[in-house]
């Protein structure tokens, strides 16, 4: 087979992907239109494919297209998105298909089915971050001045559980959202500040989580072992400071911490059990990180935060629930314990009541994957990238 | 509009930065001679790339958003001649390289010209081991010579290695659309020319010539020798997980590498085992056959890609170094971050003097403006009466 005829396959396989195909490239065996057959070229000329008039794009980006197909319902505005797109960060160029004429330099070209999902993940960030950047955001309900008014006087009503939830928002929001459907709104004249916590473990991996929503995180490893060499706290996993900022605005009697959130059940004395859902995986929370670093050039840091917050984690976490969560790996577990135990000792000094298991503290259940697992990740950033764009109840009420 | 656009592109390690400073600093003069470097900041095309290729750079990125197209406005609203140059561009991937064209007015009417400044890579191979370490990086030399030499070129390293070091798919990337004439090759002389060639050839490039500039080197991105570089690989690993990005920059960067280590210059320079340099220089070989067959226009001589030094010296191994060199740089690093230390300490000393005399000049002010305020109303003036019998009679009690 000549170089023409090399050519004219690999703008037949583009083609084929641009109809919505799913062929892989070694079993590909089609040409493209005879008559959009341009001269064989070895650069990043222009391809000549019907519906393409870019160069020809690189085999990660044509492997990510082909299985975003076999997901179904291919979409061609997807699809010239995800061929032009620029993956961020450092990573391997537009990679060349095993079989085009080698120029004698370059790197070495490839089944693109082959590649690595590292490589794979990076196209469809990319076309993630892309798609995000021009997102709507969903419209904040603005309260009349005469329900803040109102809202504002019942919160200084006397009652008979008055509280307010405080601490991580990933720990509170989840909780107050669960307490409103059960009837108890946060307010009340001498309400008792609620430190919604978890498991040492939990308050860990939730401290990387709101830092990777909101711009450029360090990966996982990274991170856990800047704090574990430092053997200190990552602070918003801190209860302790986050009872003593609340105890000296109001004061220490006012303030409660909560480890277990099923406590607030008898606390409140809810109609149905107080309950958190379930953690988000490891996948979720480590797409979240991808896509907020590749927008962190592209959109200013506010917008950002909201996206990644109000659009894109809720569709995560919920095209893939039932993943594994996070965890903190056994090797730093005599860092964790030890945190812990430093964790309730401070809110012993501060005098705070603590509901819940202290056990929960000073030995942490392990519960998850340590690590997130590229596959993992490429599969949840496919499935997003391939969820159409229509409103999601559960994401204009996050 | 500009009607011409020279967009230097790279690579790195070939006097990038010291162009970059003259031409920052001579903007206002070349500007009245109509060739205008659009930029209010030294590293506005660095922020420019960084937005461009989607890149976080240690927090920096934040600054980024938006760069490229206020700079590609900028270019687009001046007259005559613009001159944009960054030796990140060099990894550009193909959709980038499209961006950044048709944002610069490439095939509307603006004439790109494309700058590619290359050195040989027996001398950038250990240049670019350097440039990692000054990032942080901690693998040893021989991990970095094996993984740029892996056909695979799998992982960070290797990948952003070629992507802005492999001169002729740099070439193919921003030169695929550009007629061979607009496309210009510098080449970097051999050790022992005159110190004034590489200019004088980026001057002929540029069109500098003939200009009153202030050439005098103020910028540069100096390399480290073989101790040197072993003591901040040591350096990085100890400090990398307690020492965040943004310190990390002017601290181990700048003051220690950049002012002091480099600075050292009687130790042994870095090289390469005989067996890679025969691989560098062959295949820097290759890329000037490949150049010369492509019929660019070079500025200089591409023998300067094919040079190989004739008798160089044993090669030192950075990997095992003289733990005494090692020790004296050590000494040195010591003594430069102590002075900082001494600097920084008086310097926060004289701002809390400055602050506290501040304070009493403005709680002195406050209380004359009161004192007269009393004063001025028969009221006030039995006030401030009994408030002074009362301090007295304190003052004799105590």
């Amino acid at each position: 087979m000549g170089a023409d005829d090399d050519l004219a396959r690999a703008r037949g396989w583009v083609a084929h992907l641009l109809a919505g195909g799913t062929t892989p490239w070694t079993a590909w065996t089609g040409r493209a239109d005879p008559a959009s057959t341009g001269p064989a070229s070895t650069g990043p000329a222009s391809t000549d494919v019907p519906g393409w008039d870019g160069p020809l794009p690189g085999a990660q980006h044509l492997e990510v297209l082909r299985r975003l197909n076999g997901l179904g319902a291919p979409d061609p505005a997807l699809a010239r998105t995800v061929l032009a797109t620029a993956p961020p960060g450092r990573g391997a160029l537009d990679l060349r298909l095993a079989g085009l004429p080698n120029r004698g330099y370059g790197a070495r070209a490839v089944d693109p089915e082959a590649l690595p999902a590292d490589e794979l993940l990076r196209v469809a960030v990319g076309a993630l971050a892309d798609r995000l950047a021009t997102a709507d955001l969903p419209e904040r309900p603005v309260p009349t001045l005469r329900r803040r008014l109102e809202d504002e006087a019942r919160a200084r009503l006397p009652r008979r559980h008055p509280f307010r939830l405080v601490g991580p928002r990933a720990r509170v929001d989840p909780v107050r959202r669960r307490l409103q459907e059960l009837g108890r709104t946060p307010g009340g004249r001498g309400a008792v500040h609620y430190v919604v916590g978890a498991d040492t473990g939990r308050l860990v991996v939730d401290a990387w989580a709101a830092r990777a929503a909101e711009g450029t995180a360090p990966t996982w490893p990274e991170w856990l072992t800047t704090w574990v060499e430092r053997d200190s706290c990552p602070p918003r996993a801190d209860l302790a400071a986050v009872a003593a900022r609340w105890g000296a605005r109001e004061h220490v009697g006012a303030v409660e911490v909560v480890l277990d959130v099923g406590a607030l059940t008898g606390l409140l004395a809810t109609p149905a059990p107080v309950t958190a859902p379930p953690p988000p995986s490891a996948a979720a929370t480590e797409l979240v990180r991808r896509v907020s670093t590749a927008l962190a050039t592209e959109v200013e840091r506010g917008r950002r935060a909201r996206l990644t917050a109000e659009v894109l984690a809720p569709r995560a976490v919920r095209l893939d629930a039932g993943g594994e969560p996070l965890r903190v790996p056994g090797r730093h577990h005599d860092w964790l314990a030890r945190r812990g135990r430093a964790l309730a000792r401070d809110l012993a000094a501060g005098g705070y009541r603590v509901h819940g298991p202290t056990g929960l503290l000073e030995d942490p259940p392990a519960h998850g994957v340590p690590a997130p697992q590229d596959d993992a990740v490429l599969r949840l950033a496919l499935l997003v990238l391939g969820d159409p764009d229509r409103p999601d109840p559960s994401e204009v009420s996050a | 509009m500009s009607r011409t656009v020279l967009l230097h592109v790279g690579t790195p390690k070939t006097g990038t930065s010291h162009l970059q400073d003259v031409l920052f600093r001579n903007r206002h003069a070349l500007a009245a001679d109509g060739l205008t470097y659009p930029t209010d900041r030294f590293d506005g095309h660095f922020l420019a790339a960084l937005d461009l290729m989607r890149m976080p750079w240690g927090g920096l990125e934040a600054q980024a958003v938006g760069a490229w197209d206020r700079l590609a406005a900028e270019v687009r609203e001046a007259p005559g001649t613009s001159i944009v140059s960054h030796e990140i561009l060099a990894a550009a991937s193909a959709p980038q390289v499209g961006r950044a064209l048709a944002s610069l007015g490439h095939g509307d009417g603006t004439e790109v010209h494309l700058v590619v400044s290359v050195r040989d890579l027996a001398r950038q191979v250990p240049a670019e081991w350097q440039e990692n370490l000054k990032h942080r990086a901690t693998l040893p030399y021989a991990r970095f010579l094996r993984k740029i030499q892996d056909p695979s070129r799998r992982g960070r390293i290797p990948a952003w290695f070629w992507a802005v070091q492999e001169v002729p798919d740099i070439l193919d990337r921003w030169g695929a659309t550009l007629p061979p004439e607009r496309v210009h090759v510098v080449t970097v002389p051999p050790p022992g020319a005159p110190r004034d060639l590489l200019w004088s050839r980026f001057s002929a490039a540029f069109g500098l010539d003939g200009r009153d500039l202030d050439i005098a080197p103020e910028r540069a991105n100096p390399s480290l020798g073989v101790p040197e570089s072993a003591l901040l690989r040591r350096l990085n690993r100890s400090v990398n997980h307690v020492v965040d990005p943004g310190d990390y920059r002017p601290l181990v960067r700048e003051l220690l590498a950049h002012r002091t280590l480099s600075q050292r210059t009687d130790s042994p320079r870095l090289g390469l085992p005989e067996d890679v340099r025969e691989w560098a220089v062959d295949l820097s070989a290759t890329w000037a056959d490949e150049i010369e067959r492509r019929g660019y226009h070079v500025v200089g001589d591409l023998d300067d890609l094919r040079w190989a030094q004739s008798d160089p010296p044993p090669y030192v191994d950075p990997d095992r170094p003289k733990e005494k060199q090692v020790a004296a740089a050590a000494v040195d690093a010591l003594r430069a971050l102590l002075v900082e230390h001494v600097e920084l300490t008086r310097e926060r000393d004289a701002l809390i003097g400055e602050r506290d005399d501040a304070r009493g000049v403005a709680e002195s002010a406050t209380s004359t403006r009161w004192r007269r305020r009393l004063e001025g109303s028969a009221a006030g003036r039995r006030f401030v009466r009994g408030y002074r019998w009362w301090r007295e009679r304190s003052s004799r009690s105590a």
